[in-house]
């Protein structure tokens, strides 16, 4: 894997496609949980690949790369959010049928698709923070950081998330 | 301390941050409190659930390519498998959007203006209102197309796929509808406008992920 960061990181682009390869995975994840949209996610997955090609020289080895992209991955989710809101918002007037068709691009298992879908019909701020809480293991300081929050925020958040589920898992 | 704080501190309690002696103060109240330990056992069960959700998920389609071009060429394109006709299309679109604009301003500019240059105006729009039709004949022959791609692949999808995809499609088409008559009752508004465009993207990025599906 350190052989591959340094060709990548020196511009050999076939090193950061075996990267891309063996990471795609986990951040597509991530990015389809956050937007509930796999549209949108594959976008996010493309522009954190991106991205992390353009910061590969500021890569220093402190964190796993993988944990390296899949925080490249959380901020391009936050950064589009911010650029699109007003957008959003509009389309918020029809409804959002991309959301109900998340939920088949998700694992199939028997014990998780009721969890999935209820997690894609979360308001987005509590779905962001239970995501990246109770999924992909942030500490509360971390995500008021990365959303600029306050952390009582992003508990209450947290706490309003799991309620939710809960209800509409019938728990 | 009364339930209703004791139930307040059970999010904290299953992360595991309450202090020492107010989690022993908490336990002590669970061991009296049916409701507290049901809630705290739903809680656990959720979170016991969400730990062991996939990791790692795999796109519908190979990303790569899409990642690749930008690399190569450095550039930033916001949607992966945008087809040519579609960039046409939403050219065309911020054309007439552009220049409702620009009419609107110059309406205002002439409210006081005699009539001649109320006439001026609506000559102009009839232009603009054969643009917007170029613009949306243009959606909708990508989306006859798409629509027939995937009638071509209807029958190896999984029936609730289709289903899924048919209910999403007679939303988005009944918003399509609804905009449109609200454009029609006012031809200039911008919003209504970029209302409906943003609509049939919708629909083209619905389809276009349906389409994908043959490949799963």
């Amino acid at each position: 894997m350190e052989s591959l960061i340094h060709r990548a990181q020196a511009g050999d682009t076939a090193a950061f496609e075996r990267l891309y390869r063996a990471n795609v995975g986990r951040v597509y994840a991530v990015c389809l949980r956050l937007a509930a949209d796999p549209v949108r996610a594959e976008e996010l997955t493309q522009d954190a690949f991106v991205r992390a090609w353009e910061k590969l020289g500021s890569f220093r080895g402190e964190a796993a790369f993988s944990t390296w992209l899949h925080r490249i991955a959380v901020n391009a989710f936050l950064m589009s959010n911010r650029t699109d809101s007003r957008r959003s918002a509009r389309l918020q007037v029809v409804g959002d049928p991309i959301e109900v068709e998340t939920v088949s691009r998700l694992p199939q298992s028997e014990t998780s698709i009721d969890l999935e879908r209820a997690i894609a019909m979360l308001p987005e701020g509590a779905r962001t923070v239970f995501v990246l809480h109770d999924i992909e293991g942030y500490q509360h300081g971390e995500i008021a950081q990365l959303m600029n929050i306050a952390a009582g925020t992003s508990k209450s958040q947290l706490h309003r998330a799991r309620k939710l589920l809960r209800e509409a898992l019938d728990r | 301390m009364s339930h209703e704080r004791y139930a307040q501190l059970l999010n904290d309690f299953v992360d595991g941050r309450l202090a020492p002696k107010l989690r022993t103060e908490l336990e002590a109240h669970l061991d009296q409190c049916a409701k507290c330990r049901h809630e705290v056992e739903s809680l656990r069960s959720l979170l016991a659930e969400a730990g062991q959700l996939s990791r790692s998920i795999e796109p519908s389609g190979d990303l790569w390519p899409g990642v690749a071009g930008r690399l190569e060429t450095g550039k930033r394109r916001r949607r992966p498998f945008l087809r040519p006709r579609y960039a046409v299309a939403a050219v065309a679109l911020l054309a007439v959007a552009f220049s409702l604009t620009q009419v609107r301003t110059k309406k205002a500019r002439e409210r006081t203006a005699p009539p001649v240059a109320v006439q001026q105006t609506g000559t102009g729009f009839v232009s603009l209102t054969e643009q917007w039709s170029r613009a949306e004949a243009t959606y909708e022959r990508a989306a006859a197309e798409l629509q027939t791609a995937l009638d071509a692949v209807r029958e190896t999808l999984d029936p609730e796929t289709v289903a899924r995809i048919e209910a999403n499609l007679e939303i988005i088409d009944n918003a399509i509808r609804e905009s449109r008559e609200a454009l029609a009752s006012d031809p200039d508004n911008l919003e209504v406008l970029q209302l409906l465009a943003a609509v049939h993207e919708k629909k083209l990025d619905l389809l276009q992920q349906a389409t994908r599906y043959q490949r799963l």
